[in-house]
C-alpha cells in the first residue's frame, strides 16, 4: 500500500475527504466529507462534515465534526462538538467537549467540560472538571472531584463510585465548591460528597458531607456521616 | 415467550452478581440495552429486564466466562457475530433452514445467487417464517422484500421491528425502529408483529 498523504492547511482552505497520514489546520479549514488519518491537529479551527476515524487527535482551537468521531487518542484543549456520536479509546479533556449522542471510550480524564446528550461509557471515568450527561454514566470505576459549579448526570452506575468535593484551585478565599445532582446512582462501593439524589442503591454506601439523599437502599454496609441528609435507607437483599 | 419482567434488585438478588459486573456487562453489550426497561415506581426510578431472556443469558456468561475474556463473550453473543457465515442454496434446503418456496420467491425478487451470506438469508428467513405460518401471501412477501432491501446493511443493528397493517384488503408493511405501543385505527389491523433481533438469535441457533 502506499502511503497516504499529509494535509496541511494554513490560512484558510478546504479539502475532501479521504484517506490521510497526517492532517494539520493552522487557520481554519474544512473537511468536506469522511477522512481518516494517523493524526488530526487543529490549531485555529476547523470542521468536518462527516465522519472521522483517527490514531490521534488534538485540538488546540475548535472543531466540529457533524457526525461520528473514532480515534484511539483524543487531546481536547479548546472546544470540540459532535454531532454524533464518540468512540475513543484515550481521552483527555482540558477544554471542552459536546456530544449530541453516546460517548463510549475506555479511560476519560476529564478536567475541562463535558456534555453528553446519551450515554457515557467507559471503563475509567476521572473528573476534576464539570460534566453533564442526560443519559447514563457507566465506568467500572467513577472518580469524581467537584471543584466548581454542579454537574449532573440522569443515572450512575459502576463498581467503585466515588464523589469528593474539594475547593477550586484559583480563589481560595471564596468559597466555591462543586456539586453533583443525579437521579440515581448505583455501585458496589459507593462514596458520596456534596451530592443531591433521588436513590442511591449499593453493596457498602457511605454518604459524606453536603450530600442530601431521598432514599439509600444498601445491601451490608451504610453510613451517612455528619452533615449529610438521608430522608430514607434500608437495608436489601 | 412470557413478558414477565424482573426488578433490578431482585435480578441481583436471584443471581449473585454486582452492580460493577452488570454495568461491565451492559457496557460490553453482553446485556442489550433494549432489555434495560425503566420505569416509574412508588419509590422512584427502577429498572426492570425481560425476565427469561436476562436470568438465560447471565446463566451463559456466568458459565462462559471461565473460559472466555469478556470481549470475546461480547463477540459470540452479539448479533451479527454469524455476519461471517455463508450458506449455499442447496445446504439452505438440506438443513431445513427455510423452504424451497420463500427461497424460489427471494431469488425471482432479488436475483440469482449462489451463496447466501447473513444478511440476506435473514432476509429469506423472516420471509419463509411469515409465509409457513401463513400470516403473509406471497404479494405481501414480495412487498416484505423490498421493505427488507430498503433497510439492507442497517437490518437487526438496532430494536427494528416488523409490522404488517391490513385495512379493506389492502397490505401495508413497516419496519419500525424502536416503537413501544403502536395505535391504529379500527379499521385496520396489525397482522404480524415481529421483531428483527429475536428472528436473528433465532436463525443463528438453526445455523
Amino acid at each position: 500500500m502506499t502511503k497516504a498523504n499529509n494535509l496541511m492547511m494554513n490560512g484558510s482552505g478546504s479539502a475532501a475527504g479521504g484517506l490521510y497520514n497526517k492532517v494539520k489546520i493552522m487557520g481554519e479549514g474544512t473537511i468536506t466529507d469522511d477522512f481518516e488519518c494517523t493524526l488530526f491537529k487543529t490549531y485555529g479551527s476547523s470542521e468536518a462534515s462527516g465522519n472521522v476515524k483517527g490514531g490521534d487527535i488534538e485540538i488546540f482551537g475548535e472543531t466540529e465534526v457533524k457526525r461520528n468521531v473514532q480515534a484511539s487518542n483524543l487531546k481536547v484543549y479548546g472546544t470540540l462538538s459532535i454531532g454524533q456520536s464518540a468512540t475513543i479509546e484515550n481521552t483527555k479533556i482540558r477544554g471542552s467537549v459536546d456530544v449530541a449522542k453516546k460517548f463510549t471510550g475506555d479511560k476519560v480524564d476529564l478536567k475541562g467540560s463535558i456534555t453528553v446528550k446519551g450515554d457515557l461509557e467507559a471503563e475509567e471515568f476521572i473528573s476534576s472538571g464539570l460534566f453533564e450527561v442526560s443519559g447514563l454514566l457507566n465506568a467500572d470505576v467513577i472518580d469524581v472531584k467537584l471543584r466548581f459549579s454542579t454537574s449532573q448526570v440522569q443515572e450512575m452506575g459502576g463498581q467503585t463510585i466515588r464523589v469528593q468535593k474539594k475547593k477550586g484551585a484559583f480563589l481560595p478565599f471564596v468559597k466555591n465548591e462543586g456539586f453533583l445532582e443525579a437521579k440515581v446512582i448505583e455501585g458496589d462501593d459507593v462514596f458520596l460528597e456534596n451530592t443531591t439524589a433521588d436513590i442511591v442503591r449499593g453493596k457498602s454506601v457511605r454518604i459524606g458531607a453536603g450530600c442530601e439523599i431521598q432514599l439509600v437502599e444498601y445491601y451490608d454496609e451504610f453510613k451517612a456521616l455528619s452533615g449529610s441528609i438521608v430522608k430514607e435507607h434500608r437495608k436489601i437483599g | 415467550m412470557s413478558n414477565e419482567l424482573i426488578s433490578k434488585k431482585d435480578l441481583l438478588d436471584l443471581t449473585g452478581i454486582s452492580y460493577g459486573q452488570l454495568y461491565r456487562w451492559k457496557r460490553k453489550n453482553l446485556i442489550p440495552e433494549e432489555w434495560f426497561i425503566r420505569k416509574s415506581t412508588f419509590t422512584g426510578q427502577e429498572t426492570f429486564f425481560p425476565k427469561e431472556k436476562v436470568l438465560e443469558r447471565i446463566d451463559k456468561i456466568q458459565s462462559m466466562k471461565e473460559t472466555l475474556s469478556l470481549d470475546e463473550l461480547a463477540e459470540l453473543l452479539s448479533p451479527l457475530s454469524a455476519a461471517g457465515v455463508e450458506l449455499s442454496k442447496n445446504e439452505l434446503l438440506k438443513r431445513n433452514i427455510v423452504t424451497n418456496k420463500s427461497l424460489e420467491l427471494y431469488v425471482t425478487e432479488n436475483g440469482m445467487t449462489e451463496s447466501f451470506p447473513f444478511d440476506q438469508l435473514l432476509k429469506v428467513f423472516i420471509l419463509d417464517k411469515l409465509l409457513s405460518s401463513g400470516d403473509i401471501s406471497l404479494d405481501e412477501g414480495r412487498m416484505l422484500l423490498q421493505v427488507l432491501k430498503e433497510a439492507s446493511g442497517t437490518l437487526g443493528q438496532s430494536k427494528h421491528e416488523l409490522l404488517l397493517i391490513r385495512k379493506l384488503g389492502v397490505t401495508s408493511c413497516l419496519l419500525v425502529n424502536g416503537a413501544e405501543n403502536i395505535i391504529v385505527d379500527q379499521g385496520s389491523k396489525v397482522t404480524v408483529r415481529l421483531s428483527v433481533m429475536s428472528c436473528i438469535e433465532e436463525l443463528k441457533t438453526n445455523l
